[in-house]
């Protein structure tokens, strides 16, 4: 009986996150781009993670000239979805329209040399390999039991090593690198969590950075150059997960010019 | 091995003729008055002849050292030979000295030492120490006052009892307001020092902080927390004791001053520093970029160097400059080596002048802002027969030329019908079970098949095993049978004989209970089992049946046994 209540309430939520999807499109098809970002974003506040759903958000941020909020969510896709090459072509082309056009903050190194192979996965790729490898490996221990095989134990090896490299794979996907993305026209990093203090450099729209630490109405980032320093955090993106919402921003769709307003995003 | 060592010679005659440095200083701090200690002249690249040592009055010191010892090091692939010669010394009253520089001669030239300044302290007359002088910890900076963004010198202490164990941890302080490089202190050097009378190993670990803004900063304590251990004779008997300790030292105050009035053009640098600029051609075609490198070297925070503002050209695009850094990090020095690069695109011909640029920064030795010049500088530019229209070469270029769309018109469409939405759960349930199921039906089957191979190997765990069962079995037939006497007697019989692993041919009563006694099996026990077959085997040799009340007692008291028996083989013994 629960469960038959459990599968309702799935199936209703699905109607409704679908029937909620459908009125964003409909409402980015008739130019009302705010009208979507905030049908788009309800669904993420809902707990959706779907690649269609962020790249759509992306796109909706882009028509309503907030180059931030849009790479960031393009950003997202690709985290969900290496391969959705619409994604990658829209990211590409918001960042030749960022004053910068920086590239994105590297991987660390122990992950570019050991999971160089990896970055065009999914994480359900990556998953079901690892299961895969893992059931085989298992299947010829256990086979090996019954009957010695010549060369079980090194290919049962081999699988168990495959696994591994397909898990932390998995691992790596689901804790991604934490990044930001400046969504003000020019973001000052200061040398320490106080406005007064020096400048240290300045981000401009569009650039993306690694967070390495949070701390109330601030982050403390790190630059790709290598360059670290605090900025307020109503400045910037997350990329996530959490996928949470950019600060509000009052957006003028006749205008290519936006003024960011709040200061205190948690 | 002769060409390494010819080699290695050869670099460092090299390395001895680009430089020789010479070194004073004292094998620990502060010494104690009317006590030996070192002092210690090191030659870096040459070989030292003689050393001349200025008279001090209160400081006596040998006049040949008393030894000598060698090194080689390979810094930044710079190989250095370093020669380091020890003169025993003897300061006769508590005071402070300043020995002056000494001289040495190497390569037959001369060479002057640094002074130094030794503290002597009066010995301290003390009894042994204790658990609590194993370990002390010390911070500080080298000032106490400073400017925004002048270089502060952090140094933490770690001070090591001789002679005593220390496994802890230490806690870095925080330094809210500054901005530090590198980000925590760094292992810096060990050196020996003294303590009221105490001699310690200390451990150095240096940070480089920037005061980013005016009053007073602290920098909390550093703290250690850890075991100590050593060893102390208590009642005559040598002991190893121990004791949990947790020390701090005091936080420091900077009082950070702020920067004076900002004259026009001001960086924001702060330091000291020397600047020089060079445009890497005199010459250059129309639209070909040429490129001004500004060399910025001195002391200073090396993340806050700003380059010169760039010169404002009406007949040239100036673009973003280009920074290099050739310092390496440091904690202990705030060396600055810095290149920036402009590139300048000309896009008009003609004998040009790059105006010259101001280098303005703050000097907080000398409390004053400095202004450094770099140019004039002429340009001859070519004409290339082309319009005179910007070339564009980076990302520097005016809004206007930023919003032409020169890669892609327009963004791809969005999608639709994606169909089942639903929440993110995470990883499906479905993956942890495959990563689990496996290891458990392993695990299962391993257990199994051990079992099965154990049967089929070892026939006395399989006997054993089925003793008890087979043995019930046989009693519940036994009053069926038509000598139930001569059943009962052979299921007992056999039920010890499977449980030992013995052989049951012509086993008697007293064989029966010799086995049950041999494995543990206590006497009440081993009496109730001879009792029973006893009666079984006078009324089978006397040809005679047992009353079948009797037959049913004995029955009843042979399943008793056998469980008794069974539980006393599973302890292995002792019923």
């Amino acid at each position: 009986m629960s469960a038959a209540i459990l599968y309702a309430t799935a199936v209703l939520s699905a109607t409704v996150f679908d029937v909620t999807f459908d009125r964003a499109n409909e409402a980015y098809r008739d130019g009302n781009f705010p009208e979507a970002v905030t049908l788009y974003e309800q669904l993420v506040d809902d707990g959706v993670v779907d690649a269609g759903v962020f790249y759509n958000l992306g796109n909706a941020y882009f028509r309503s000239k907030q180059l931030g909020p849009a790479i960031a969510n393009y950003e997202r896709v690709l985290q969900i979805d290496p391969n959705f090459q619409s994604a990658a072509q829209n990211l590409q082309l918001c960042i030749d329209r960022t004053p910068r056009g920086a590239g994105r903050p590297l991987p660390p190194d122990w992950e570019q040399s050991l999971l160089f192979w990896h970055y065009g996965l999914s994480i359900g790729t990556s998953a079901t390999a690892a299961a895969a490898c893992w059931l085989i490996a298992w299947g010829l221990l256990l086979m090996r039991l019954i009957r010695s095989v010549p060369y079980t134990r090194a290919v049962a090896s081999g699988a168990f090593l495959l696994a591994t490299l397909f898990a932390t794979s998995v691992w790596s996907k689901s804790h991604p690198l934490p990044l930001a993305v400046a969504s003000a026209v020019e973001v000052p990093v200061y040398f320490d969590r106080d406005t007064d203090s020096a400048i240290y450099f300045q981000l401009l729209e569009g650039d993306r950075v690694l967070v390495e630490q949070a701390a109330p109405g601030w982050l403390k980032i790190e630059a790709p150059g290598g360059e670290r320093g605090w900025a307020p955090i109503s400045n910037f993106v997350l990329v996530g997960p959490p996928y949470d919402r950019p600060p509000t921003q009052e957006i003028n769709p006749e205008s290519s010019t936006i003024s960011t307003h709040v200061a205190n995003a948690p | 091995m002769v060409v390494t060592r010819t080699l290695l010679f050869a670099m460092c005659t090299w390395s001895a003729a680009a430089q020789i440095n010479v070194q004073l200083k004292a094998d620990i701090e502060p010494v104690t008055a009317g006590q030996e200690f070192r002092l210690i002249v090191t030659t870096e690249g040459a070989l030292p002849e003689a050393v001349k040592f200025e008279t001090v009055p209160n400081l006596v010191i040998d006049r040949s050292p008393s030894s000598q010892s060698r090194s080689t090091s390979n810094i930044n692939g710079r190989i250095s030979e370093h020669v380091m010669l020890h003169y025993i010394a003897t300061i006769r009253n508590p005071s402070t000295i300043e020995v002056p520089a000494a001289t040495v001669t190497a390569n037959g030239k001369p060479y002057k030492t640094n002074p130094l300044t030794i503290t002597a302290v009066e010995k301290v007359e003390r009894e042994g120490p204790t658990l609590g002088d194993g370990v002390r910890v010390n911070s500080f900076t080298d000032k106490a006052e400073a400017y925004e963004g002048e270089p502060i010198q952090l140094t933490l202490e770690t001070w090591e009892l001789e002679g005593v164990s220390i496994r802890g941890a230490a806690k870095i302080p925080q330094t809210v307001g500054f901005y530090a490089i590198p980000q925590e202190p760094v292992a810096t050097n060990i050196v020996t020092k003294q303590h009221e009378g105490l001699k310690y190993r200390v451990r150095q670990s240096n940070q480089m902080l920037y005061p980013t803004r005016a009053g007073q900063l602290q920098i909390d304590a550093f703290e250690w927390s850890g075991r100590v251990s050593g060893v102390a004779y208590i009642d005559g008997y040598r002991r190893r004791v121990a004791d949990d300790v947790m020390i701090a030292s005091d936080s420091i105050i900077i009082d950070v001053k702020p920067l004076p009035e900002r004259p026009a053009g001001f960086t924001g640098t702060v330091g000291s520093f020397l600047v020089e600029g060079r445009l890497s051609s005199a010459q250059v075609d129309q639209g070909v970029p040429v490129k001004l490198a500004i060399h910025v070297t001195g002391r200073g925070n090396p993340r806050a160097v700003s380059p010169p503002n760039p010169p404002e050209l009406d007949w040239a695009f100036v673009g973003e400059p280009v920074r290099t850094d050739a310092a390496p990090q440091s904690a202990f020095e705030s060396r600055v080596d810095q290149r920036f690069e402009f590139a300048i695109t000309p896009h008009e011909p003609g004998n040009q002048s790059i105006p010259r640029m101001q280098f303005v920064y703050f000097d907080p030795d000398r409390e004053v802002y400095e202004s450094k010049g770099v140019g004039p500088f002429s340009l001859t530019v070519f004409s290339s027969g082309e319009s005179d229209r910007p070339v564009r070469f980076d990302a520097a270029e005016n809004e206007s030329i930023r919003a032409i769309d020169i890669l892609a018109t327009d963004i791809l469409p969005i999608v639709s019908g994606r169909g089942n939405l639903t929440r993110s759960n995470g990883l499906p349930a479905i993956f942890w079970g495959v990563a689990i199921v496996p290891v458990g039906l392993y695990a299962a089957a391993a257990a199994y098949v051990t079992r099965r191979r154990r049967f089929e190997s070892d026939h006395g765990y399989a006997r054993a095993y089925h003793a008890q069962s087979e043995a019930h079995r046989e009693l519940r037939g036994v009053l069926d049978t038509a000598d139930p006497e001569q059943s009962l007697h052979h299921a007992l019989i056999k039920f010890v004989a499977d449980t030992f692993n013995a052989s049951n041919a012509g086993m008697t009563a007293h064989d029966a209970d010799t086995l049950l006694r041999t494995h543990g099996c206590d006497d009440d026990l081993c009496k109730n089992v001879q009792t029973i077959l006893r009666k079984c085997e006078r009324a089978v040799y006397a040809s005679q049946s047992l009353p079948a009340e009797e037959m049913k007692a004995l029955v009843h008291g042979a399943a008793v046994i056998i469980d008794q028996t069974k539980a006393t083989a599973r302890k292995g013994g002792e019923s």
